[in-house]
């Protein structure tokens, strides 16, 4: 579905912009009480999906537009996906069209809603230094929508020379913070007085978060550690304590040292609404915030990432007969 | 058992040797004044036993759902530390009733486990052996659908409360659909794949395993979890498996992140690292 813009984004500095969201998808009439829990907190169980094909920042072509027309939408979305879907190094082996999970192009421009730009800050040069000097390979980067770097292919010594991704350590869209990715945008979210619990299709990757006070932990963990509260009708989830290797964005050079905060509202029976925001004055001189919607999702599948990971053996044993090869040792 | 457990397993061992009346006085409780015993379980708001919490299976089963002597460990330079304790078995009734030739393989595996143990590549644990593994898992029941989430390989399941259909395809951890019988919470367990194991001891199944849990409160800190484990193509009738779940009671009692991923890979890939010198 066509998302319905940053409805309910929170921030007061956004008033205007959520306006005028809502004045482009405003239809019918206001919506009915969204359900609760018997605690009184709104409740936010469901599955719910975040496919989305709106880019996380916005792309020149559209200047310093926020929105877009329906038709722009639709043009923008039928030439990203031929390019998606016709990348040669997709067609080995499955249908692009089949297996991806692009979701649609919105009437916005970016998920990124502030800087009121669209865009991700410019990084810092001691953020620079660090990338540069931690990244033991040549960044590539490989657009649309992801702004993922990979090492090349033949940067591949042993398993550990490859990404978390790719290891099925930590897959990529599941974050924390989620965000819309090539397939697997899917989320069940569980919710008691005590705790929520974020199970995300990409990786099997759940995340508990308390809800009241937990002693500090000093662990860094892939997911980070999360606290959660209600402000109002507000889920906020705030973040620390993640991997050097493994922060939100470390893809863009984020930093050990990043604060992620999440906020979950619901917006009507089969919406929610999902931002986030990300701190890290290591990285980047400003925080910076994206927002999408979650929408209702019939199934969440079992992922298995690992135990199907043949992808790592095809890896390793065709750089090694490459090595073989030029060695002359190999088969001619 | 692992230093991991720490001190509380130790109490709870001697807590459950010395009679449940006592397990109050011992772990604290929560400070319970009552005995465990006569202490209400909790309940949720709609009036269901409430499983929220931290669990953990004390035991041997991970080695061997059948009684078993202590056998080596598969590192030798480890000595004693890596040896496989005895144990008394959880299976009601003590046999497993495979068909002939599935008995077979059962043997053939037990004398390669140190090779085909599917965890030993941190492949999913499967159902029911991730509730036995010896490590904890979390119950996160809201008003609708079931959560648990076990740290082994960051595996997990949905029970699901309200859903009639089959699963997509098949799974590790099993599509699971769950229901009240009075305070018992009874799982319907379907579409296995035939990748994963009962324990260490080589006990396995195929694609056709069924498997029925039962989750209810024994006191507020334990459940009785029992299995109805069912699979025509190894098993010549249904049988059972008994044991008791133990509520993690420390004050910091949590879950961690173990993606064990990382630690299986020189076993899975090492063999085509690049050697040096090439």
């Amino acid at each position: 579905m066509r998302f319905p813009g940053a409805a309910s984004v929170s921030a007061s500095s956004l008033t205007a912009l959520v306006v005028m969201f809502s004045a482009v998808s405003a239809q019918g009439p206001s919506p009915a009480p969204i359900p609760r829990t018997p605690d009184g907190r709104p409740d936010l169980q469901g599955i719910y999906s975040f496919a989305n094909l709106t880019p996380l920042e916005r792309p020149a072509e559209f200047g310093n537009r926020l929105t877009i027309t329906p038709e722009e939408a639709a043009e923008y979305e039928a030439r990203t996906k031929v390019q998606i879907n016709e990348r040669p190094s997709l067609q080995i082996a499955y249908d692009a069209r089949v297996w991806r999970d692009d979701g649609q192009m919105s009437l916005r421009t970016s998920l990124i809603i502030d800087p009121p730009d669209g865009r991700v800050p410019p990084m810092l040069p001691e953020a620079q230094k660090r990338n540069a000097e931690r990244l033991p390979y040549p960044v590539v980067n490989r657009p649309p929508n992801s702004g993922t770097t990979f090492p090349p292919d033949s940067f591949a010594d042993g398993p550990e020379s490859r990404t978390l991704g790719e290891r099925c350590i930590l897959a990529r869209p599941p974050g924390p913070p989620m965000r819309p990715e090539s397939y697997n945008n899917t989320v069940q979210i569980f919710q008691t007085p005590n705790e929520i619990a974020l199970l995300n299709e990409m990786g099997h990757m759940v995340r508990i978060v308390p809800l009241g006070p937990r002693p500090p932990s000093t662990i860094r963990q892939y997911i980070g550690e999360s606290r959660g509260r209600w402000e109002g009708d507000t889920l906020v989830i705030e973040t620390t304590n993640f991997r050097a290797d493994a922060a939100a964005f470390a893809n863009r050079g984020a930093s050990e040292h990043l604060k992620l905060t999440e906020r979950i509202s619901r917006i009507d029976a089969d919406t929610l609404s999902y931002e986030f925001t990300i701190n890290d004055p290591h990285t980047w001189p400003r925080p910076w915030t994206a927002q999408f919607p979650l929408t209702k999702e019939p199934v969440l599948y079992e992922t298995a990432c690992h135990e199907g990971n043949y992808g790592m053996a095809n890896i390793l044993s065709a750089v090694r007969a490459a090595e073989k090869k030029a060695a002359g040792q190999g088969p001619k | 058992m692992d230093n991991r457990f720490g001190r509380w397993t130790v109490s709870v061992l001697v807590a459950f040797a010395l009679g449940a009346g006592t397990v109050t006085m011992i772990s604290g409780g929560g400070g319970a004044s009552a005995s465990a015993q006569s202490s209400p379980i909790p309940r949720t708001a709609g009036g269901k036993p409430d499983f929220n919490g931290i669990w953990q299976a004390l035991g041997t089963a991970e080695w061997d759902l059948q009684e078993h002597p202590p056998r080596p460990g598969p590192l030798l330079p480890l000595g004693a530390r890596t040896a496989v304790p005895p144990g008394p078995g959880i299976v009601v009734g003590g046999e497993i009733p495979y068909l002939p030739e599935a008995l077979a393989r059962k043997k053939e595996n037990f004398d390669n486990w140190m090779v085909r143990d599917p965890t030993i590549k941190c492949f999913m644990a499967g159902t029911p052996r991730a509730t036995y593994q010896p490590y904890p898992f979390q119950i996160v029941q809201g008003a609708g659908d079931i959560l648990i989430a076990y740290e082994f390989a960051d595996a997990s399941r949905v029970i699901y409360m309200n859903r009639n259909d089959e699963s997509p395809v098949e799974t590790w951890m099993g599509w699971s659909r769950g229901k009240w019988e009075g305070d018992t919470l009874v799982v319907d367990v379907t579409s296995f794949n035939d990748q994963t194991w009962f324990d260490a001891a080589g006990n396995y199944h195929s694609d056709a395993l069924h498997v029925v849990e039962r989750y209810s409160f024994r006191d507020r800190d334990h459940l009785m979890y029992e299995a109805t484990i069912e699979d025509p193509k190894v098993f010549s009738r249904p049988w059972r498996i008994k044991l008791p779940l133990y509520r993690r009671i420390e004050e910091n009692a949590r879950t961690y992140e173990f993606k064990c991923v990382e630690f299986a890979e020189e076993v899975m890939y090492g063999h085509l690292r690049k050697k040096p010198g090439h």
